[in-house]
């Protein structure tokens, strides 16, 4: 067996939710309660579910953007603290509107990684932010842009630039698509499919999309309330689900296969 | 202000369209433009020396060689109140150029850092703000001793609160934007987030700040030399002028109603400009004031 | 079979909304942006129309028309005409406007909370609502107000009538819009992606309340929606939106299932349901065109795959497609002029 790329052992996130001006008390926000789950290089995760079922704060959770309570992440075999360990895990943001510092050009924001890192030759960081818009599919012409110049969909490809530009074995993609229009989506995870097979670059991809999910990820996770309820392979899960959460979630979703509203009603009676 | 937005047409035709649109802001923006031009050019506008003591021509009424007359020792009035310009609108930049690198070096620290950091230095900001501002003043400048520079660093010190409010609610906005998380998921540090992601973007709120904070500096400033604790004499400065005509308010009006009409004009020049242009980069605000 | 822009109604009531040739513009500094061309549109009695299209399309615009709700002065309506239950609507004064919404046609908007007002509890709000319309008074009011709130399946309505609009959550919201807008029996109601800001549980929710109150009140609704699942689920008949034009229009059956313009079989492709796993999606190429200065010919010809000159220079031909009368897309390819050349 493979060495897991990604081990996530009984993730626990607790926010402290004040209980008002007044009042002295507070409760605790179980937002991840519990969740083991683990990725092997260049394979897909899907984490399902849908908003407030923790799919988000565990995206956050493993960049460190929040502490996390209790439980271990390791990456590539080692325990990982995320607040300090920076650039092996990137992540992808669902709104390519704020994903962008509107006053930077495009070349700096795509090799912001690189110069953070404490690259600071200008000619490096210029071949390199050419090779990245390259990889995306955008053109070189464009490196001296503004982000408010480009589209959501392009700016989609900027931000999956931005967090290749250091080379990453596992990219967080917390809903890439779901601000984009279908045809845009389709650009979007067509480009995500190919470079995965060019990189070997592997995804957790978080989404409330099961079509989505259905078409890019080998293996899925749902979550409830903080808690993976079934976990498996996305073939399986998503055609012959077992818990009855994840099939309310199935049927909930508009889909081309299901009856028409007005099928349903003529039925039943 | 143009550098705020950043389109592919020239900034010049830019400026022009903005002031079309905004007539009020057009007014200020000449107001504020010719000021500015009069205090840069005042060697060569001015049509005397404005301290050369004439005491044979004193408290002359405006005639044509004196289009604003002479003041008690024979020095012409219109050139004084050019000259003036230069130290009015110099103290008036200085307070706000004080105040608002100060005010937002503090707030966006503050905003960014949070905890109980923070919390203590909003605490210090609100003991400022319930200062009572001009006695404050008074007595700071008395104590530092009376001249203009020192009316100039009082007046900033006291206005920093007002900034480092503003930069604090925009920094803990901003914040939360995912680009400024995606630096920090990269690892950015403090300083990284501070000069590249959240300075740049609070500048445009403390340049309108600014705009409509000048005016009300350059009257405290003028407020302090009217009693005699900023501008010393000989150097002209409106508020000195004011306060040096008002012996004579009954014989020669003029004397003190000229730089007090120059300040007031400019001083409503200011806020027409800020105003304007906090219409145009603070959409958002402008809807707000039309609520309340 | 030809058919050249010609309404494809043929139902013997007149249609409630009727939307004939509208060409709309806004003025901007670079010109007239089109936002609409040659729109042609209807939507009869209980029968629910999907208005289906991608950011830009000017699917909301048709909308905002058809409520009149576009800023006065903002817009131009440079050809056509759109009338409700048989009322020119663009000639409409403000009295009327305002007799007419919320009586004969209602809308629900994507963002429930910018149409609640912050400051009032929602019983305030869906009393003034109701009285706005109906002669009652204000114990029969309360009344009807909570029994419009049960008939959303709303099951603590007591503590909904008492609460302010942000302590409610989005779903719960937009429960409570749907209310006040079925509150007076309107024929027709316009949902702009009422489900699109909400979770996917609640949104399927929703759409099953839309279709069983629509359905049970006789309301016809114009559904606004990016997605084509659904329109599939929702709607008796679809028109497909392309920068500012109706491509295809039909039931929805017949259009998700035999696609005939090159926009909508490529929309239908790219969505990864009808792909098998892992495969590429088919994208549709480069970008919507500058509504500004729309050249003539066919607004889709820079993207589409069977596209070549003739499309440019040729006027946008409907063609009637298989037997279906009610099937027709904008594509002179598909007319017997297209098939033969």
């Amino acid at each position: 067996m493979i060495l897991p790329l990604l081990d996530v052992d009984n993730l626990q996130v607790h926010f402290a939710r004040g209980g008002g001006l007044l009042k002295s008390q507070t409760n605790v926000v179980k937002a991840v309660d519990g969740v083991s789950f683990t990725l092997s290089p260049g394979q897909n995760l899907g984490l399902l579910g849908a908003s407030g079922c923790g799919k988000s704060t565990i995206a956050q959770a493993l960049v460190g953007l929040v502490p996390i309570t209790s439980g271990s992440v390791r990456f590539n075999g080692q325990v990982v603290d995320m607040t300090r360990d920076h650039g092996a895990i990137q992540i992808v943001f669902q709104d390519p509107q704020t994903s962008f510092n509107p006053r930077r050009k495009v070349w700096q924001l795509i090799t912001e990684p690189l110069t953070i890192a404490g690259e600071r030759n200008r000619d490096k960081l210029m071949a390199k932010a050419q090779d990245l818009m390259a990889k995306v599919g955008l053109g070189r012409h464009q490196l001296d842009r503004y982000p408010h110049e480009f589209s959501g969909g392009q700016r989609q490809r900027l931000a999956i630039a931005r967090a290749l530009a250091i080379d990453p074995k596992l990219l967080i993609l917390d809903e890439p698509t779901s601000a984009l229009d279908i045809s845009v989506q389709a650009q979007i995870l067509n480009l995500l499919m190919q470079l995965q097979r060019d990189l070997n670059v592997a995804y957790l991809f978080i989404s409330h999309d099961v079509s989505v999910v259905r078409h890019i990820c080998d293996s899925v996770a749902v979550l409830q309330a903080g808690r993976i309820v079934e976990t498996g392979s996305a073939a399986d899960i998503l055609a012959a689900p077992q818990h009855p959460y994840t099939r309310s979630l199935l049927n909930a979703v508009p889909s081309l296969d299901a009856p028409t509203f007005r099928a349903q009603r003529t039925s039943s009676l | 202000m143009i550098a705020i937005t950043t389109h592919n047409k020239s900034r010049v035709s830019q400026v022009i369209t903005i002031l079309r649109d905004h007539p009020a802001m057009a007014v200020g923006f000449v107001i504020v433009t010719t000021v500015l031009l009069t205090a840069l050019l005042a060697p060569i506008l001015a049509p005397y020396d404005p301290n050369a003591i004439a005491l044979d021509r004193r408290l002359l009424p405006p005639d044509s060689s004196h289009w604003i007359g002479t003041d008690e020792v024979g020095r012409d009035l219109l050139s004084r109140i050019i000259w003036g310009a230069r130290a009015s609108l110099a103290v008036g930049l200085g307070i706000v150029l004080i105040a608002s690198t100060l005010g937002t070096m503090i707030g966006s620290l503050s905003g960014y850092i949070g905890g109980a950091t923070d919390t203590a230095i909003m605490r210090i900001m609100d003991v400022i703000m319930a200062l009572p501002g001009l006695v404050m003043a008074m007595a700071l400048t008395a104590a530092l001793g009376p001249s203009l520079l020192n009316a100039a660093i009082v007046l900033g010190i006291l206005a920093v609160p007002y900034y480092t409010r503003v930069a604090r609610a925009q920094t803990l906005s901003l914040r939360e934007l995912n680009y400024v998380r995606a630096s920090r998921i990269m690892g950015a540090g403090l300083w990284w987030q501070l000069r590249v992601n959240i300075i740049p973007n609070i500048l445009p709120h403390i340049l309108v700040l600014m705009t409509m904070h000048i005016g009300g500096a350059i009257l405290a400033a003028a407020a302090l030399s009217f009693i005699g604790l900023g501008a010393q004499a000989p150097l002209s400065e409106w508020g000195a002028l004011i306060n040096a005509g008002r012996h004579f308010i009954l014989e020669q009006w003029w004397y003190s109603a000229t730089p007090g009409l120059v300040m007031a004009v400019t001083v409503y020049g200011f806020n027409l400009l800020g105003d304007g242009l906090r219409d145009v980069l603070d959409p958002k605000s402008r809807a707000q004031s039309f609520v309340r | 079979m030809i058919a050249m822009n010609t309404p494809a109604s043929n139902t013997p009531t007149s249609p409630i909304i009727d939307i004939r040739n509208l060409s709309l513009e806004f003025p901007s500094r670079h010109g007239a942006v089109k936002a609409l061309s040659d729109v042609s549109l209807t939507v009869n009695a209980g029968e629910i129309v999907g208005l289906v299209g991608e950011s830009g399309s000017g699917k909301s615009v048709i909308a905002m028309t058809t409520m009149r709700l576009l800023p006065t002065g903002q817009f131009s309506v440079s050809d056509g005409s759109v009338s409700v239950l048989g009322r020119d609507v663009l000639g409409m004064t403000r009295a009327e406007l305002e007799e007419r919404r919320g009586k004969d046609i209602a809308m629900v908007f994507q963002e429930p909370m910018n149409a609640l007002n912050p400051t009032m509890r929602i019983r305030a709000q869906l009393i003034d609502v109701i009285r706005r319309h109906q002669p009652l008074d204000k114990n029969a009011a309360t009344a009807r107000a909570k029994e419009l709130l049960a008939t959303m399946q709303i099951t603590d309505v007591d503590r909904v009538m008492d609460s302010y609009p942000h302590m409610l959550s989005g779903g719960m919201r937009q429960r409570v819009l749907l209310a006040m807008a079925f509150s007076c029996e309107p024929s027709v109601l316009i949902a702009d992606e009422p489900t699109t800001a909400l979770d996917v549980l609640v949104q399927a929710e929703i759409l099953r309340l839309i279709w069983h109150k629509a359905n049970d009140l006789g309301t016809a609704v114009l559904f606004i929606t990016h997605d084509m699942a659904t329109v599939h689920q929702l709607c008796d008949r679809v028109y497909v939106l392309y920068a500012g034009t109706v491509v295809e229009t039909g039931r929805t059956a017949d259009v998700l299932k035999h696609p005939a313009h090159p926009y909508t079989k490529a929309l239908l492709a790219a969505m990864p349901a009808t792909q098998a796993a892992k495969a590429d999606l088919t994208v549709i190429e480069g970008t919507v065109p500058s509504l500004v200065d729309a050249p003539p010919g066919c607004r889709f010809y820079n993207r589409c795959s069977v596209a070549d000159d003739k499309c440019l220079t040729r006027p946008v031909m409907t063609a009637v497609i298989g037997s279906q009368p009610d099937h027709s897309a904008a594509c002179w390819r598909l007319t017997e002029q297209g098939t033969a050349a």
